[in-house]
């Protein structure tokens, strides 16, 4: 039986420090509300809500107090909480924003996840770089960061030191375009769905895309989450690319281990997005006793609620998991593809999202 | 006398190695190889949508133990060609904190390490294990740091 004790004072800080984020967001917009300048200066020019409280006092309790290792275990599965609260968003969408906002989506993430993975895994072939760190760039810079990594390193058989730096530098990335962009967009006025496209079609890492599209606001939250699951469901095409770039054209298959291209497919595919558009498509056809997000005491108003809380918790992981010693690793080869793939995205990814405009992008709801 | 010599397969471990048996040899010496394997790899498994996992974990591990045995057995080619009798011994945990364990279980009086050559910008960013290793031995404990030049 797995000893699931060790994760209880861990998850137990979190959940503490996901509740007094909350409660200062909400104390800092009372007080905004009530016209005190020092928190409209926190709330609209430092954009200091739940997210930026929890990630950034996240970092800063990571990175100067010791954390006792006893907590280690409850921070690293507080972070996966997301997902949850992704599979519960689905109750913000109906079929027409997935047919809208996902089949543009599902352009342009297809443009930009094989645009980068192609063009990132042909120029490291072509300059010397190992198969493994070409592989793992490929896939962690063009799908979902350090998810991709992990669902093609064993495939393209990268080795340890060469994960180590790739990693590094996805989360250093990662990082600072979760830091940046917010920021990037307002001083620009970029509208929130625009925003949600452009983080999830630039920022490398999902864990920080999902923070930086909640704390830029919930409209940019829903678009982002919407291309962001077009973008996963590339996933697993984009393993079975590497593993043909790098193994099945090169020959360089294993002679004693067939490879099963539908397992690894299967293997390689998020099956909770199934449970996402489940809920998209009971919302959709408007079931009376399910009610809706804004159908006030109705089981959707209620896992609306938790979503948010699914939220607080994982961004608190998200933080307290967010370690100088880890972007440290970044280096190598993989800090320059890092580094060149993350600015191109970012600014390809803004260009085509001011051409196509808000209203393609925005999430109606039901 | 006792020498330690950290030993994680890389080019400035080979180069530390080679001076740990040579300074073993001169002073008839106890050597002692410690390679670490560190789990850093395996915490990210539970990624928000990381997909194969348990297959994920089952190759870091191959790979770690894969690059533990290669160490060891060039670690051993060496003492065999120097005719040193050596010990190799494998630690799991991070690298600091095993290393100084080990040397407070079996404290040596020589410790080794392999150094890569920074730059500034690579100095500020690394983690630079023989300078952190440096700040916390017991100052009875002599240091060498070589340099992969």
């Amino acid at each position: 039986m797995p000893d699931c004790g060790k994760y209880v004072p861990g998850f137990l800080f979190c959940l503490s420090f996901a509740y007094i984020g909350m409660n200062l967001d909400r104390l800092i917009a009372s007080y905004h509300n009530a016209g005190a300048d020092w928190a409209t200066f926190l709330y609209e020019s430092a954009q200091l809500n739940y997210v930026a409280i929890l990630l950034l006092g996240g970092i800063v309790i990571r990175n100067t107090l010791p954390i006792p290792k006893a907590l280690l275990p409850g921070i690293k599965i507080a972070r996966p909480i997301i997902k949850p609260g992704i599979i519960i968003l689905g109750v913000h969408y109906v079929w027409a924003d997935v047919v809208r906002v996902g089949s543009v989506g599902l352009v342009l993430t297809a443009f930009f996840i094989f645009g980068t993975a192609i063009i990132v895994m042909w120029f490291c072939k072509r300059w010397g770089v190992s198969d493994g760190l070409g592989g793992i760039m490929g896939a962690g810079t063009g799908v979902c960061g350090v998810s991709a990594i992990i669902a093609t390193s064993p495939v393209v058989k990268a080795n340890p030191i060469e994960m180590a730096y790739a990693i590094g530098t996805i989360l250093l990335f990662g990082t600072l375009m979760l830091f940046t962009m917010p920021y990037i967009g307002n001083s620009i006025g970029l509208s929130e769905s625009q925003f949600g496209a452009w983080s999830a079609l630039a920022i490398l890492n999902t864990a920080q895309l999902v923070a930086a599209a909640e704390w830029y606001g919930t409209e940019a939250l829903n678009t982002a989450v919407l291309i962001n699951v077009a973008r996963i469901m590339f996933l697993p095409l984009v393993v079975l690319f590497a593993l043909w770039f790098y193994v099945l054209r090169t020959g360089k298959q294993d002679s004693n281990r067939e490879i099963n291209k539908w397992h690894l497919v299967r293997d390689k595919f998020p099956i909770f997005i199934i449970g996402f558009f489940l809920l998209v498509l009971l919302n959709s056809m408007n079931i009376q006793s399910l009610g809706g997000p804004r159908v006030a005491g109705s089981p959707f108003w209620a896992m609306n609620a938790v979503y948010t809380w699914c939220f607080a918790i994982g961004f608190a992981g998200i933080g307290l998991s967010i370690s100088i010693a880890d972007m440290k690793k970044a280096g190598g080869t993989a800090f320059t593809i890092g580094m060149t793939a993350s600015l191109v995205k970012m600014v390809l990814g803004l260009v085509v999202v001011l051409l196509i405009g808000s209203q393609l992008l925005r999430i109606a709801g039901s | 006398m006792r020498i330690l010599v950290c030993a994680d397969g890389e080019l400035h471990s080979k180069n530390a190695i080679k001076k740990a048996i040579s300074l073993g040899l001169f002073v008839s010496a106890e050597v002692t190889a410690l390679h670490v394997i560190d789990p850093w790899l395996k915490t990210f498994y539970n990624e928000i949508y990381a997909q194969g996992r348990k297959q994920y974990l089952e190759y870091v591990d191959k790979c770690l133990q894969e690059n533990a045995e290669q160490t060891r057995r060039a670690f051993n080619q060496e003492c065999v060609a120097e005719r040193l009798n050596a010990t190799f011994k494998v630690r799991h945990g991070e690298p600091l904190v095993e290393i100084l364990e080990e040397m407070n279980e079996f404290p040596p009086d020589v410790l080794i390490t392999g150094g890569k050559c920074l730059n500034v910008w690579s100095r500020f960013k690394s983690r630079n294990l023989p300078l952190q290793l440096k700040k916390k031995i017991n100052k009875e404990v002599s240091m060498i740091v070589v340099d992969n030049i």
